[in-house]
């Protein structure tokens, strides 16, 4: 057989059997995220589309005309990946793709990240607009005007 | 350099002058890297041997400042080391001011300036970009290389319009400008070789137009109308001898008139058809481009050497249709892992879609440089969020996808060919 000879086709047999190794070592994540909001945005829409929209920088604006501030921690923190995969149905690398597009075509600016899940919780309890996430164990440390319908919705 | 360009540098530069007036947090630097190794032991990719090579590198440094929420700045250096396509220079791919005028929760409007980049189908905005597209390469039937100068930036500018309502997300980006080709990859597509006088400045112009709608999520809808236009420039005086040398060449060779023209203008108008649908952790795409090719004004200095009807055939307006389109599937498997599968199909005429009819009329032509059918699969190992390794793996039957280089021997080319490419790709921000 001349083609399996060829140097082409051992190659890709050898990524593919290492790409597909590679999807059974998953990460076990531990912490999840909770979607928080400035206290006075409480009326707003935040379902999952709605989130993907904001998070995407598409929706500029709050119904009452308040700009939409958005933060974000770094993509390999754990709460991050937590909060795209529970909230906005996606892999963290699909949300970073929308972030290049904007960038890197001259189109648009992305999410302020922020360094921790401490400043996460003080930025948006201080930035009116803001929308971000914080971890489950900080749940003590936010009063309820800051969850979408005053619950935890993950 | 086109004067908006020239505006938008001193307005930058301007800007850059009185930094110290903001905060530089406002200003962001980002950029990319990625090399890749090429495997193609059956015909030259991106070079001009068959082989292994490492002649493909990119490097992308980013700038983007928001003055105000209205006024942003940005701009991009970017560097392509493609075999013998291109040297690496750094070149300025796009420099813009944003002005988003309008702004409110349901609309936004605005106009950019400068050297903006073509909306054309869902990849052309970032087709140098590693990680906001799936591949190591767009998909080449409807963003193939040999066209990357007429679909890339453009020198004027562009107006945008996002509407959501409640049957859903409206988008149109209407755009207009110039710009200077780097390569001449126009040459080698009409004419498969090098000819006298360059294809120096594209005019263009056009518009997209995106749909989202509420009722189905997930589900994406493009169409997107683009015009370019090229002319022959630089053209050579010929002497009396170079063309008796060429008129008598021509009966055995007709080809040869083609490097003594006077005036040659090609004019594509391309309607291209986007559909994509996100489906749990897939993703299907699909692209259509109908591509109309004029060609007028072909004119050479030799035909006064002949009977007026001789050479009616050669340089006759032409008119072209062609059709391309690719389907793709992406997995997004894990956290880390993703999977492609793509099958792409170009041909550059309808009417001779093998290539067989235009081979007969011009000998020495390869038909199947007409043509070029793909099935391409392929994964993405994200080692951190900003480090990937890409392999892909593609199956070809005929070569257009290989036009554009300088020199090829059209002859030595196969038919069929395998390709394999393992790319490293890196993202940053200063």
């Amino acid at each position: 057989m001349h083609i399996f000879q060829k140097l082409t086709v051992w190659l890709l047999k050898a990524w593919l059997l290492l790409s597909f190794s590679l999807l059974f070592i998953s990460e076990v994540n531990a912490e999840q995220a909770i979607l928080i909001h400035h206290p006075e945005l409480q009326n707003e829409d935040f379902s999952k589309q709605s989130l993907v929209r904001i998070y995407a920088m598409k929706k500029r604006y709050w119904s009452d005309g308040t700009p939409v501030t958005v933060f974000t921690l770094a993509s390999d923190n754990n709460t991050h990946k937590s909060f795209v995969t529970h909230y906005l149905r996606m892999q963290p690398y699909q949300l970073k793709r929308l972030w290049h597009r904007l960038v890197f075509s001259g189109t648009g600016s992305i999410p302020q990240e922020v360094s921790s899940k401490d400043i996460m919780l003080e930025k948006v309890k201080s930035t009116p607009g803001a929308i971000g996430y914080i971890d489950h164990s900080q749940i003590k440390n936010i009063s309820e005007t800051m969850l979408p319908g005053g619950i935890i919705n993950e | 350099m086109n004067r908006y360009i020239r505006h938008t540098l001193s307005f930058l530069i301007t800007g850059l002058a009185s930094t110290s007036l903001y905060a530089a947090e406002d200003i962001k630097i980002r950029g990319f890297f990625s090399q890749a190794m090429v495997v193609s032991e059956d015909n030259e990719f991106f070079g001009t041997e068959s082989g292994t090579h490492f002649d493909y590198r990119e490097f992308g440094l980013n700038a983007s400042w928001e003055l105000n929420p209205k006024l942003r700045i940005s701009g991009q250096l970017l560097s392509r080391k493609v075999g013998t396509l291109e040297d690496g220079d750094p070149e300025i791919d796009f420099l813009l001011a944003d002005y988003n005028f309008y702004v409110d929760d349901t609309t936004s409007a605005g106009i950019r300036l400068g050297r903006v980049k073509s909306e054309y189908g869902i990849y052309n905005t970032v087709r140098d970009v590693p990680h906001a597209k799936p591949g190591i390469f767009v998909p080449p039937a409807i963003y193939f290389e040999a066209f990357r100068g007429q679909l890339l930036a453009l020198d004027g500018g562009a107006f945008y319009l996002n509407h959501q309502s409640g049957i859903g997300e409206l988008n149109l980006d209407v755009f207009g400008g110039k710009s200077k080709l780097n390569n001449n990859g126009i040459e080698q597509q009409a004419f498969q070789s090098s000819i006298n006088g360059e294809f120096e400045e594209v005019e263009k112009n056009g518009f997209k137009i995106s749909f989202v709608p509420s009722s189905i999520p997930g589900l994406y809808l493009a169409f997107s109308l683009f015009d370019a236009s090229v002319d022959l420039e630089s053209i050579p005086n010929y002497s009396f001898a170079e063309l008796g040398l060429a008129a008598a060449a021509f009966p055995t060779n007709p080809l040869v008139v083609f490097n003594y023209l006077s005036s040659y203008n090609i004019d594509t108008t391309l309607q291209n058809y986007s559909i994509q649908y996100n489906w749990r952790d897939w993703i299907f795409t699909g692209e259509y481009t109908r591509l109309d090719t004029e060609i007028t004004n072909a004119a050479s200095p030799v035909e006064s050497l002949f009977p007026p009807t001789a050479l009616d055939l050669v340089f006759a307006d032409q008119k072209r249709e062609s059709g391309t389109y690719y389907l793709q599937a992406e997995w997004q498997a894990s956290e880390k892992i993703s999977f492609y599968a793509r099958y792409d199909d170009l041909y550059f005429d309808k009417e001779d879609k093998d290539g067989t009819q235009q081979a007969a009329q011009s000998p020495g032509f390869v038909s199947f440089a007409r043509f070029n059918k793909r099935e391409t699969i392929g994964s993405r190992w994200y080692i951190t969020p900003d480090f990937s390794l890409t392999g892909e793996y593609s199956k070809n039957r005929g070569v257009a996808f290989l036009i554009g280089s300088e020199d090829t021997d059209y002859q030595s080319l196969e038919k069929d060919w395998d390709l394999f490419i393992l790319q490293a790709s890196y993202h940053f921000s200063l």
